[in-house]
């Protein structure tokens, strides 16, 4: 049976693993911090957080992947981004304007497979799409058009690479995991594993 | 007493942000990005309860952002790189240099300045707007589902207990003679496994308290847009197009 709607239970999921995220992303920005120290006389600072580029899709990729529904990849996104602005990050509701081109990329990717193909591969795909729309955003947005092209290219390399092993790697190896230990069942993504066993 | 600032209506407040951002983002002045920067910082020391601390205390990651962004500016502005200028005429060079880094100046420093601005926006945003606050905006004004509004709410309320939670489990395994480190997949796991319990108990717990989803409800607070939330909205819009339109640096 599938439905589209969200159940409370859902949103709070979605919403709890979010924040997760967030904590576990400012864990990470002590050694980003450090790497944004080292770079910064070489001109390379923004390359510091880079590494780390991945865990802001996370939100994405996770309810991309659980729900496996039209719109969970926006909607956790915004939860997420909406959350983020909550907790008092300096960018306030721009936070909301690039999550909603982050879960932009997710969405894309699993519109185009019409919604029945959720493996790593799209998940990958979709990575590497949510990478390159927000450095779009970035040009745009934060003037990165102004940088030279090499410059960005590497930035663009780097980033691509961090959400590969994020969100097409790392989130769908966590996910299988609460599949096996009978967590999520209910979910889209334990009944589509249960069909692959059965196969 | 709150200041005008937070009695702003945070839909129309975001929203101007969103827009001024938007605006800014077509630009390249650096004279109004460091005004918008400016003014950002008055009103908020001026018309809300946050006081210079806290301020400050966002101020310097921000600082600190557009200090990388400067200094990648000086180096690698496009079409200004002080490499490629030396390579084409040697005997030119320390004229060429200098035209380069003159250029590549004010490329880095609209870069920085912008960040600035963007910073201030936000900050204006986020020092002045209580959370419950603008989720109870988001529910009239946007007319977001109460499933969605309430179940950010518990998250948010969670975020302190996870954080204590996280440094527990981590400590759990270290004890148990496994390091961990920021990114170590096993306490992110645990996390989750508790994360998805979390949502169980929490959903169970409102539903069982009457919480019903979409059904007709009272409200505690019931945020409204006045006539001065769209003033403020249009004056801010109208100052950075004005600005637009005037600054020519």
């Amino acid at each position: 049976m599938k439905t589209n709607a969200w159940k409370l239970k859902d949103v709070l999921l979605i919403a709890i693993c979010a924040v997760l995220f967030g904590v576990v992303y400012l864990g990470c920005t002590y050694v980003g911090g450090i790497l944004y120290g080292i770079l910064t006389p070489f001109g390379m600072a923004s390359l510091g957080y880079e590494p780390f580029y991945g865990i802001y899709f996370m939100a994405g990729a996770f309810g991309v992947y659980v729900m496996r529904k039209p719109g969970a990849g926006l909607i956790a996104e915004l939860l997420a981004a909406v959350l983020e602005c909550l907790f008092g990050n300096y960018f306030g509701p721009i936070i909301i304007l690039s999550g909603l081109v982050q879960g932009f990329g997710f969405e894309l990717i699993v519109a185009l497979k019409r919604y029945k193909k959720f493996d790593r591969l799209t998940m990958i795909e979709g990575a590497v799409l949510c990478s390159v729309l927000t450095l779009g955003y970035n040009l745009v947005i934060s003037g990165y058009n102004q940088i030279a092209v090499p410059v960005l290219a590497l930035m663009l390399a780097v980033r691509i690479v961090s959400a590969i092993v994020f969100d097409g790697v790392v989130t769908p190896l966590l996910v299988d995991g609460l599949v096996k230990a009978g967590l999520l069942k209910g979910y889209a993504v334990a009944r589509d594993t249960a069909v692959d066993l059965e196969d | 007493m709150t200041g005008f600032l937070e009695r702003w209506n945070p839909t129309v407040k975001a929203g101007t942000v969103l827009v001024c951002v938007i605006l800014l983002s077509v630009q390249y002045l650096v004279s109004l990005n460091l005004a918008v920067f400016g003014v950002c910082l008055v009103l908020l020391l001026s018309g809300s309860r946050c006081g210079w601390r806290r301020v400050a205390a966002l101020l310097l990651p921000a600082c600190l952002a557009a200090l990388g962004l400067f200094v990648m500016g000086l180096y690698y502005a496009r079409g200004g790189s002080v490499t490629q200028v030396e390579l084409d005429t040697v005997s030119a060079v320390p004229y060429a240099v200098r035209a380069a880094m003159s250029h590549n100046l004010y490329t880095a420093l609209q870069l920085a300045t912008r960040l600035l601005a963007y910073a201030g926006l936000g900050m204006l945003f986020a020092l002045s707007t209580d959370a419950e606050f603008f989720i109870a905006s988001l529910l009239h004004q946007c007319r977001l589902s109460p499933k969605f509004a309430y179940g950010i709410l518990a998250a948010f309320h969670l975020m302190p207990g996870m954080v204590r939670e996280f440094s527990q489990v981590r400590l759990a395994f270290a004890v148990r003679g496994l390091h961990v480190h920021p990114l170590s997949l096993k306490p992110i796991f645990t996390m989750l496994v508790n994360s998805v319990h979390w949502s169980e108990s929490v959903s169970m717990a409102m539903e069982s308290k009457g919480f019903a989803g979409n059904a007709p409800r009272s409200y505690y607070t019931v945020p409204r847009v006045h006539w001065y939330d769209l003033a403020g909205a249009a004056l801010a819009v109208g100052g950075i197009v004005l600005g637009m339109l005037l600054l020519h640096y």
